[in-house]
Order: C-alpha cells, then structure tokens, then sequence
C-alpha cells in the first residue's frame, strides 16, 4: 500500500483545459510526493481508475506512473518528473498515448514573488502570440509580382468586425524581358471601412482601401542614387514603389462545425496605382485612368 | 471578423446576388474592357506586349526609302519622357507637316523611370507616325531594368545603319548606369565598324549625351572624338539629354555637336542631306 501511495495520482484532462480543480489535485499530489518520501519502485504496470464525475461527459481518469530510483515520476514519454520542478499537470490530446507536460511557472513558495513572475511571463508569452500572423494571403498581380503569397495581421475590431489589417507578401515576377525572375516584398496597410452582413455567415465589404509598399529585389534597382550621380540627379527610388488601392471583398465565415483549416475565407479584387503612375497621369491628358489602373484579384484565408 | 461571435451586429439584411453583382460588375466590366496591361506584375515587370524590334524593322523600312537617293531630310526629336501629351503633338505636326521627312531619330530617353510602361505608351504614341523612326537609348531609359525592355522594343544599344549614302552610327554614351562590365561608349563596337568593308562615305554620328556632359565619361572624351573623327567623312553628331538646343564644335576640330532640346519646347530638329553638304533647321509645333 506503501507505494500506492506514495506514487502520484496524475489527472489526465482529456480537454486539455487548465481548470482550478486540475490545479488543486496536482498541488495535492506534489504536496503529498513531498511529505512521503518514497522507495524506488520497478515500473509498474499503468493502471487506470474511474474517477468520480468530473465533466459532465467526460469521466476523468487517473494513471499510476512508476517512479526511478531517484524517486522521480517517469512519464510515458520518457522524461521525468520532480516536485521540486514545480507543481505540473500532465495533459493528454484525448489519448493515453500523448503525453505532455505544461508546468505552470508558479513554482516557488514566495507568493507574491510568484504572482508577479506569473503575470510577467503572461505578458510575454501573450505579446509573442499576438504576433503569430491569423491570416494568409494569395493575390494575383497587383504591381508585387504574378503572384503573390504572405500572412498578416488583422485588428480594429469594433462594430463586430475587423477594420484594420498589415500583410507581408512575397512575389514573383516572371523573366519576361528581363534577364531572370524577379522577387519583390510587400508590406500591406488595409483599412475596411465598412461591411455588410449578407446572411449565413456571408459579408460583403463595399469598400476596401489601403496603401503598400513594394521593394524588388536585385542589383538594377536602388532604393537611393547610388554615390556616382550628382546629388539629387533621380528623385525617386527605383527599388520601392508606393501603391494606393480601392477594392471590394466578400466573405464567408464558415461555421463551427465545417471549419477544417480556416475561419473564414474572402476573395477581394483591388484596383491599385503607384507614384509613378500618378505622377505621369497627373501631367498628361494622353493617360487615362484605366493606363495607371491595375487589377489584382487573391484570397484570403484567415486561420483563426 | 467577429468568429466564434453569435452575437454579431447584423445591419441589415441584402439579397446576396445583389452584393455579387456590385462585386463582379466593375470587375467584368474592367477585365472586358480590353485593356490589355490591365492585371500588372510590376512597374519593373518587363512584360512588353505589342510591337517589339522596332529600330530592326524601321531600319529596313528607311534604308529601303533612301538606297537610292542622296538628298534627303530627317527629324531628330529627343527626352519624350513623361511629356505624352507633346510627343503626341509633335507626333500630329511631323504627320500632317512633315511630307519633306524621310525617318525620323529619336535621341534618348523615352522614359522617366525606364518602367516597362513608359516604353510601352511612348513606342504606341511614336508608331503614330507616318515615317520610320529609330530611337537611342538615353540615361534614364537604363534605370531599373529599362535597358532590357529597351533592347527588347526597340533594339540593341549600338547599331548603325545607312541612309542615301551616309552611314549612321549610334552609341550608348550614358555611363552613370553602368560598371566596368560594360563598356561605355564602346569602343570595341566603334572597332567593329570601322573594320567592315564598303563603309558608305559620310559619317553621322548619333549619341544621347554627348562628351563632357555629366552622364558621359569624360576621361574617355578624346578617345571617343578620335573615333568619331575615324569615321569616313564624318559631317556632325547629335546628341539629346540636356533639354535644350546646343550647336558646339566641343574639340574644336570641325566637328559640330548638335543637341535636340526636350519635347517639352514643342520643337525639333531637321537635317538636310545633300551631295555638298547639309543644311539644319528648327521647327516648332
């Protein structure tokens, strides 16, 4: 009986949440690993035990785990455990199988101490997460190569919706006349002013607006006149070009139930011009809008 | 988007085909309006649609028109760049004024920025006209990849041909845009030329920037007149870029330098070819 006890009773959350209960049992199970000190026992087989109800669907179940002759819990996956590593839940993706281990850093004994470590690390852990990218993007022309490809960033969320975006997209521009394939970078500033909600899970976005910036790639192109030019010879940069757009979007919330890999999806066009453009538009009549004009067409896939 | 938001805002209901229809109908209407560049890649996609190895064909054309004459008259025009609507003009008066000109040469930069679209308009104003006409590369048509659209529209950078009995020779003299891996002006070239057999007997020279102007190299200045001066019976060089008229004899050896000012002065050279000699004149429109 001496090593039922002593050995742990790790929850096993089939949903992967951290709740309070979680938390207290495996603040129990430490407390109770460091008061008893134990003997080494040889691996044992894992047995399990019907908890008392737990979730309402979901029964929690317990694991037996062996100890090493250190008196450290083996995990399933081979490392080990320690209550001197913290308290820690042990989390599996719905089968026995995946193991893992989340150690909350709240570790030490000085509370408040703790508390502060807590939420610094939360901070930290949130201001890198917000900068994981939440939608990708496949755009056709558009003056940043035949295609393009990136990910960005939406906010401005108010009225239910998002206003705001900054994309990061990287092209292609075929050889054509040149020598070789070209690539160019983007960085995208999208403001959507409005949307209207067409009914299930559909939005049509009257207007879409914005400005980018493309630099293309390769010894042609500078982004200042190179040192051998009289001072202020050029301008202008012939290796970044800004672009203004007015576009149109639709899209499609998919519900809960059909998501595979995306939230929602969006097809847009945009017609964009670029400083170029405009300069030589604004002084000759012999251009017309639809010279200066250009039309890209993409998706837009947001992931979460 | 409000995901995971049961509780969304709805404003109002719309019949979904009508948001597709205020979504696709500018978009078909502009995708059918028979723009050609209408979807495009990059400033810089050298992407030429339409006419291309102009100068090959026009050289064709003018040499034809002249192999059997020794008088005759062309038009040197020169920094068409971002001036559409004067090139258009000029393009009207040589067509409906200008019976008397047999080609026309354009001297250099056709562009402001040397982006594909610059050549494209320019080369569309410009095959307006009723006569041939041969264009130089000039500084700004290098910039970002603009040599290659040049070379690919209109033709090489050096090239000659013969017109009545004179033989053209124009040079790519705009050094700034260029390293040691490509020569400038060419003097290999000008060795080639000189070499060939049966050259004709009078020499015109055509450049964009001209010796001792800031996009030319000046330390190769000498060198480049006494090629220039190689050349059977050279009567005079022209020259663009500056954007203004100019009539020097920059070595003082008899060779004059003529520079065609920029289309903006709605005003354009005409050389006259004749067995004695040649006359010059300008005309304004």
């Amino acid at each position: 009986m001496k090593c039922a006890i002593s050995d742990l009773f790790l929850p096993l959350l089939c949903s992967g949440k951290l709740t309070a209960e979680a938390l207290r049992l495996a603040l129990l199970c430490a407390v109770v690993a460091a008061t008893l000190p134990c003997q080494a026992q040889p691996a044992e087989a894992e047995a399990e035990i019907q908890a008392a109800p737990a979730q309402a669907n979901r029964p929690r179940r317990y694991v037996l785990l062996p100890l090493d002759d250190d008196g450290r819990v083996v995990l399933p996956d081979g490392n080990t455990w320690d209550v001197r590593d913290g308290p820690a839940l042990f989390l599996t993706a719905g089968g026995e199988e995946a193991f893992s281990r989340t150690t909350p850093p709240a570790a030490a004994p000085a509370a408040n101490k703790s508390q502060k470590y807590v939420r610094r690390i939360e901070r930290y852990r949130n201001l890198w997460n917000a900068l994981i990218p939440d939608h990708g993007i496949l755009q056709y022309a558009g003056s940043m190569g035949a295609v393009s490809t990136g990910f960005g960033w939406e906010y401005g969320y108010y009225g239910g919706f998002r206003h705001f975006s900054t994309d990061i997209q990287l092209g292609l521009i075929p050889k054509f006349s040149d020598a070789s394939a070209r690539w160019t970078l983007t960085l995208k500033e999208d403001f959507y002013p409005a949307f209207i909600h067409l009914g299930r899970g559909f939005y049509f976005l009257p207007v879409t607006s914005g400005m980018y910036i493309t630099t293309v790639f390769g010894s042609d192109y500078w982004t200042k006149e190179p040192d051998k030019y009289p001072k202020g010879y050029y301008w202008f940069s012939t290796r970044c070009r800004l672009n203004a757009y007015i576009g149109e979007e639709i899209t499609w919330v998919i519900p809960d139930h059909r998501r595979r890999f995306a939230a929602a999806v969006a097809l847009f066009y945009e017609l964009s011009v670029n400083d170029f453009g405009l300069v030589q538009y604004a002084s000759n009549s012999y251009l017309k809008l639809k010279d200066i004009l250009h039309l890209s067409v993409g998706l837009r896939t947001q992931w979460f | 988007m409000p995901l995971n938001a049961p509780a969304l805002p709805q404003l109002r209901r719309r019949s979904s085909s009508g948001a597709l229809a205020a979504l696709l109908v500018p978009l078909l209407s502009i995708a059918f309006s028979g723009c050609s560049d209408l979807f495009e890649y990059h400033a810089y996609d050298a992407r030429v649609t339409g006419e291309t190895g102009i100068n090959k064909k026009n050289i064709g054309l003018i040499e034809e028109r002249l192999h059997a004459r020794d008088t005759f008259r062309f038009a040197v025009i020169s920094d068409t760049q971002g001036w559409y609507d004067e090139t258009e003009e000029f393009v009207a008066h040589v067509n409906k004024y200008g019976q008397d000109i047999d080609f026309v040469v354009h001297a250099g930069d056709l562009t402001d920025y040397g982006i594909t679209d610059e050549f494209l308009w320019q080369r569309d104003i410009l095959e307006k006209l009723d006569v041939p006409y041969v264009a130089i590369i000039g500084n700004h048509d290098c910039l970002g990849n603009g040599e290659k659209v040049f070379q690919r529209v209109f033709g090489e950078m050096n090239f000659t041909f013969t017109a009545g009995g004179v033989l053209f020779v124009a040079l790519q003299t705009n050094i700034f845009e260029y390293d040691y891996d490509n020569p400038v002006p060419n003097f290999q070239f000008m060795d080639d030329v000189l070499a060939r057999p049966d050259l004709p007997e009078r020499t015109i020279v055509l450049m964009h920037v001209r010796p001792y102007a800031d996009d030319f190299n000046d330390n190769a200045a000498m060198a480049f007149e006494q090629y220039v001066r190689a050349f059977p019976g050279t009567m005079f060089c022209v020259n663009g870029h500056e954007h203004r008229f100019q009539e020097d004899d920059i070595f003082s050896d008899g060779i004059m330098y003529y520079g065609q000012t920029c289309v903006q002065h709605h005003a354009y050279l005409v050389f006259t070819i004749t067995p004695e000699g040649y006359t010059r004149e300008v005309r304004h429109f």
